[in-house]
């Protein structure tokens, strides 16, 4: 059932999957482009400066990327069970309700770890082709918080999507965006180093989220 | 499944809340403050007020309250109005016994500010170490980054990335015949070319002893500048001038400032007390007759004059108006018995971390009942037994409106069953 329960959110997700891997390879291609353009036309004493004196980031196309990816998978994945209820039946199915549910978060957030990851890597592939170690550590560091943004805004637009209640829909909407507002804080580079580990917990704590709203999607009125 | 699916939305809910209903309550609240800045004259010998209040009107006076036109104000501070009391030509020869040259002076007046978040934060561990007598009248942005953060001194060049070998075994070689000790923990520096020379960097090395590190027509000079210092430096404000007076300010492990002066590196405690460095601004100038420190906290102003040999000959502290009136503090005592806050006051780096409220205890107290309250009536109006959730009564009392809040909008479990429409 667990096999059978991964293959329906494959099928749902795939095109998420290649649609925002395309999304990350253009705005890497962009930012690519970009430094060695910078590169080629001047000096690079200003390109260093910006990086390391002004703290201006190469990178910051990909500082709303998290948040797509959590927002685009959530509703891929929940949008279609839900308005016509689609969810019920799998709840009726003789699986634990719950563990069907874990199974579907589960899918989404393996399709967010995959994504963030393979950015974050071909990313820091790129970093490491211009620039020395301390600065691909920087680059890494900071990017991070971005990516697991996307953590709270999947569990949190997956809960608000699948309450029947309005006004609950509404503040889980209102959280997870305001949760995911700690993950972007402005601040330098690795303003995040000492409590990345803390913010991944946080982020992984949000994804119990969904499953009350899918106690009562099912119509027990809690 | 679905107890802990509730409990998870209630914490981030109640981390939200604790985080962002207080920032938008003072946002609110907030008053605004009169721009104060309280100056020492040394040919009146006393305070000097300027104000401006929240419609940007300017106002000059006296200790005494006696106003007086801007004019009259530039007059009473040469040094700090040069150029317009030579513009006028009204500056004076002598002050306080003091010969004054307007042509020298720039070198005579120089002024360093500090400021809680400067004392540390988030960087790339990549120096730009500059030329310091090149032959040419500029300074120039290096055509390197220096990393002392490995097991030697690394020179990158930017054009390719790429470590020019040879300068750097040079300077390691230097800085370990310094007994220098790999790799640094922190280096600062003033990497601008807007400066008349270049001091280069402090390093602090790997035992917690701190160097002088220049480049001398391309070559490495190493001093030690302290050695076996027992607070531990925690943060240098290195800054040019043409005085030479100081190399800048100093500040230890356990909030000492210090003036590190030029030549000898000695440092001058600053004359200050109650200073706490990571919570309040400093701004330190010297003119040719006093140094005069000025420490400001959120309500005041402290304003220590001391000659050049650090004797202390005036103080002054003046209270502001609160930004915070009273009964806003005591509304938010009542409502937010904590705040998360994700940065620290003196240091860029980020973090999660909650400020319980002190300011008003009692007020704090009852906010928490008044939440336990609205919690008995909320499961009263359910008809909820106050036996279930147990944890529930735990979070209201302990997280105050927070909690209740997080409690009404996650639901209760187990479920209530409500009576079906029509048969009730």
């Amino acid at each position: 059932m667990i096999q059978a329960l991964i293959f329906k959110e494959w099928l749902k997700l795939r095109w998420a999957l290649c649609g925002l891997l395309l999304v990350g390879l253009g705005i890497l291609g962009f930012m690519a482009q970009s430094l060695m353009a910078d590169f080629a036309s001047g000096p690079a004493v200003p390109i260093w400066q910006n990086l390391v004196e002004r703290q201006v980031m190469f990178f910051s196309g990909f500082k709303s990327f998290g948040i797509l990816t959590g927002l685009v998978t959530a509703l891929v994945q929940w949008l279609p069970d839900t308005p016509n209820r689609g969810l019920r039946l799998q709840f009726h199915l003789p699986f634990p309700q719950m563990q069907g549910m874990a199974v579907m978060v589960g899918c989404g957030a393996g399709l967010i770890f995959v994504v963030s990851l393979s950015m974050l890597g071909l990313l820091l592939l790129l970093t490491r082709y211009y620039f020395p170690p301390p600065v691909v550590e920087a680059v890494g560091i900071t990017m991070l918080p971005w990516l697991m943004a996307g953590l709270p805004v999947y569990a949190m637009s997956s809960a608000a999507l699948v309450e029947p209640h309005p006004l609950r829909k509404i503040c889980y909407a209102v959280i997870g965006w305001q949760v995911a507002a700690l993950y972007l804080e402005g601040c330098g580079y690795a303003g995040f180093k000492e409590v990345l580990f803390s913010y991944l917990l946080l982020g992984l704590g949000l994804l119990f989220a969904p499953f009350l709203p899918g106690k009562r999607f099912k119509g027990e009125g809690l | 499944m679905t107890t802990l699916s509730r409990y998870a939305a209630m914490a981030f809910a109640i981390v939200v809340l604790a985080t962002f209903l207080p920032r938008f309550f003072w946002q609110a609240m907030d008053g605004q403050q009169e721009r104060v800045q309280m100056v020492y004259s040394s040919v009146a010998q006393s305070f000097l007020f300027w104000t401006q209040d929240r419609y940007g009107r300017d106002s000059y006076h006296f200790e005494t309250g006696e106003e007086m036109d801007r004019r009259a104000y530039a007059l009473l501070l040469p040094f700090r109005f040069a150029r317009d009391l030579v513009r006028w030509g009204e500056m004076p020869e002598q002050v306080g016994g003091v010969d004054v040259n307007p042509e020298t002076l720039y070198r005579e007046v120089q002024e360093i500010r500090m400021r809680p978040r400067s004392l540390g934060g988030p960087e790339i561990p990549l120096y730009h170490l500059l030329e310091a007598a090149s032959g040419f009248a500029d300074l120039e942005m290096p055509k390197e980054v220096l990393r002392l953060s490995g097991k030697e001194a690394v020179f990158i060049r930017l054009r390719d990335g790429r470590p020019d070998m040879e300068k750097s075994q040079s300077f390691t070689e230097a800085l370990e015949r310094a007994d220098f000790h790999f790799p640094a923990k922190k280096a600062w520096g003033n990497p601008t070319t807007r400066k008349p020379f270049d001091w280069g960097l402090f390093v602090l090395d790997a035992r917690g002893d701190l160097f002088h590190l220049m480049q001398v027509q391309g070559r490495a000079v190493v001093r030690a500048a302290l050695k076996d210092f027992s607070p531990g430096v925690r943060h240098v404000h290195v800054e040019e001038h043409r005085g030479r007076h100081v190399f800048g300010m100093l500040v230890d492990e356990r909030g000492g400032v210090y003036r590190m002066n030029f030549p000898d590196y000695a440092l001058k405690p600053l004359p200050l007390k109650g200073y706490d460095p990571s919570t309040m601004r400093l701004v330190w100038r010297r003119d040719p007759l006093v140094h005069q420190y000025t420490v400001m906290e959120d309500n005041a102003l402290t304003l220590t004059v001391t000659d050049h040999g650090d004797n202390m000959l005036k103080e002054k502290r003046m209270e502001l108006d609160p930004v915070r009136s009273e009964s806003a503090r005591k509304m938010a005592s009542f409502l937010f018995p904590f705040r998360i806050f994700q940065s620290f006051p003196d240091s860029g780096f980020l973090t999660l971390r909650a400020d319980v409220s002190r300011d008003f205890p009692l007020v704090t107290g009852l906010g928490l009942f008044s939440a336990l309250f609205g919690l008995f009536l909320w499961r009263r109006f359910l008809g909820i037994s106050w036996k279930a959730s147990p944890l529930d009564w735990l979070v209201a009392g302990g997280c105050g409106f927070f909690g209740l809040l997080a409690i009404i909008w996650a639901g209760h479990v187990p479920a209530r069953r409500l009576p079906e429409r029509g048969k009730a």
